[in-house]
């Protein structure tokens, strides 16, 4: 039997050479480094520019120089700015890989991160919590974040099991749809616990509007390990999500267990949703701001569209931060504010350039 | 035997048997051509045996059974290209071909320098070089369907299945399409099912014709046996004049009746 292959003169040069990303490359990694260069450099306490700059070479492996920095101010930098900064990075990183995840496995551009219920769970396990354990100081945990983590998990479980239980093959609108459905439940139900407990309105609307608050490094290190997971299988699947941009008919026929492969993917957007919503409340927009932008720049592979989405997503949260404590300082703005001020916009300009297509 | 051999294939929906029980075999480098009224079946018979639909009785690709190897192993056993692909318009021709590469690569791997070879010659042998680049979104029919032709080529099998290749197709882009197909299978030694509704098209390219109706084979042979007056108007439900030229090519003519 021949084949194609057979027919195939080895020492022709490929037409069909490696993506040329490079540039884009470059301008994710430089706009990354100077987005964080910009976190750690600007803010109420005013420290010297270059003091920090020495800081922060002087913790490269190796290399011993003086910062100049006063022990106060060292304090700001590595107790306050720089966990801040390293956890707007990985909230964002994680809810721009998580978006285009979605997008690539319901091959809809429109797919958020919180498509499945992971919002509205997390925002009745944090009401929850703040309604029914307001006096938490004590604990050894806070259990706010905990609460919206495990209701995250458990409103995307409970979509997938309902989808699975009405169509055997759990097609992606079949999800999709039991993702509205779940969303829509649970968001009545914390509707009216709120309404039972309005003295908790305050701190649960603060909570839905985002924020990005430190204590420390233990944010950083509570949601890092979901990070990397996340991020790790993500990747490990980003030439599998352009197989599933086919449909999932000739997908099979390619060998491709679309089932499985979404079931993976979904479930290690979650997890890093979750994470980032547990520790920073609902962010929006930064799943889908950033992976158009990607788009509209390097393509629609998601070879590139997920490595440059992680990379964009943390550029543009550590700026959406930067912006909502600075912009009124003293006071600070919830950042899901910033992003959804800059997202409403970028929505409008999607929609316009996909209907020129 | 060498090529694809059936036995015994049935699909059924919610219980209700669509089709068979058919035998068939499609001897190597051979084309054979399911045609029929809407609904015979053709569809669901060209996806039980690329694996897309459950079906009882066997599928063997140059004696291999279908139904004992995995998803990828069948994948690179039969290429099918559907009559509606999902087109990922932003994706560009050269992403798009190399996705046919898929049963070759290890599951979280990315293509070898051997895949873009292939999916290079294959560029080239379907003269879509200049396109390269190019969304999917950007594509004319008679390209968008040589692109998807190059993606199942791509995915280099012994057998290619076409679901209705020439549909939405000018005349000229039909005989373009279906002459590079033939070309390709004689070039490649592929073995060739399309389903097709024009019936002279069928006839012209295809060696043999298998004719379904309600799910059941009624005629098989080549278009000379096969496309008589009365066996198209019975089956077809459609008044048709049956003209055999001298050189043994089969036309089939609608008629109006009132113009008879």
């Amino acid at each position: 039997m021949t084949g194609v292959a057979e027919h195939v003169v080895v020492a022709t040069p490929s037409i069909v050479d490696r993506p040329k990303a490079t540039r884009w490359w470059i301008a994710a990694v430089l706009t990354l480094v100077g987005a964080a260069a910009a976190g750690i450099l600007v803010g109420p306490a005013g420290l010297p520019v270059g003091g920090v700059l020495l800081a922060v070479v002087g913790r490269l492996p190796f290399v011993h120089v003086h910062s100049g920095l006063s022990p106060t101010e060292s304090a700001i930098l590595w107790q306050i700015r720089m966990p801040r900064m390293v956890l707007g990075g990985l909230v964002g990183w994680t809810l721009a890989a998580s978006g285009a995840g979605y997008q690539g496995v319901f091959r809809n551009p429109l797919a958020d991160p919180y498509l499945l219920g992971a919002a509205a769970g997390a925002g009745l396990g944090a009401t929850l919590m703040i309604a029914y354990a307001p006096h938490t100081s004590g604990w050894l945990v806070d259990p706010v974040p905990l609460a919206a983590f495990a209701g995250a998990i458990a409103a995307v479980v409970i979509s997938y099991v309902v989808a699975t239980a009405t169509d055997r093959r759990a097609g992606s609108a079949t999800i999709l749809l039991a993702g509205l459905a779940v969303a829509y439940f649970f968001t009545a139900v914390q509707t009216y616990i709120q309404q039972q407990h309005s003295a908790t309105l305050r701190d649960v609307y603060t909570w839905i509007l985002g924020r990005l608050t430190t204590s420390g490094w233990h944010e950083v290190w509570l949601v890092l390990p979901y990070v990397v997971a996340s991020s790790a299988v993500l990747l490990a699947h980003r030439r599998l999500l352009d197989v599933l941009s086919v449909g999932d008919d000739e997908a099979a026929t390619l060998g491709v267990d679309t089932v499985r492969t979404r079931l993976i993917v979904v479930g290690a957007a979650t997890l890093g949703t979750a994470a980032a919503v547990a520790v920073s409340g609902l962010i929006g927009f930064v799943g889908i701001i950033v992976p158009h932008m990607v788009r509209l720049g390097a393509g629609a592979s998601y070879r590139r569209v997920l490595p440059l989405s992680m990379l964009g997503g943390a550029a543009f949260l550590i700026v959406a931060d930067l912006i909502a404590r600075t912009v009124a300082s003293p006071a600070e703005i919830p950042i899901g504010v910033i992003t959804a001020f800059v997202g409403a916009p970028f929505f409008v300009l999607v929609l316009a350039r996909r209907s020129r297509l | 035997m060498s090529g694809l051999s059936i036995r015994g294939v049935e699909v059924t929906y919610d219980g209700q048997r669509v089709v068979g029980p058919i035998d068939l075999d499609v001897p190597a480098g051979s084309w054979t051509c399911l045609i029929g009224p809407n609904g015979a079946g053709k569809t669901s018979l060209l996806h039980a045996i690329s694996g897309l639909r459950p079906h009882r009785g066997s599928v063997a690709v140059d004696g291999r059974a279908l139904e004992d190897v995995g998803a990828d192993r069948r994948a690179r056993l039969v290429a099918l290209v559907p009559q509606n692909p999902t087109i990922p318009a932003e994706l560009t021709v050269a992403e798009y071909v190399l996705l046919g590469r898929t049963p070759h690569i290890p599951r979280f791997g990315l293509e070898s320098a051997h895949d873009r070879a292939v999916a290079s010659s294959v560029i080239e042998r379907l003269d879509l070089r200049r396109f390269v680049s190019r969304p999917l979104g950007r594509l004319s029919g008679g390209e968008l369907q040589r692109v998807l032709l190059a993606r199942a080529l791509a995915q280099d099998t012994p057998v290619l299945l076409l679901d209705e290749p020439t549909t939405a197709l000018d005349l000229g882009h039909q005989q373009r399409v279906l002459e590079l197909i033939d070309r390709l299978r004689t070039e490649l030694g592929l073995t060739v099912v399309t389903t097709m509704h024009d019936l002279t098209l069928a006839g012209a390219y295809a060696e043999t014709l298998l004719l379904l109706d309600e799910g059941r084979p009624v005629a098989y042979g080549d278009a000379a046996t096969v496309l008589d007056e009365a066996t198209v108007r019975r089956y077809y439900r459609a008044d048709v004049q049956v003209i055999v030229a001298d050189d043994g090519t089969v036309a089939v003519l609608p008629t109006r009746r009132a113009h008879r």
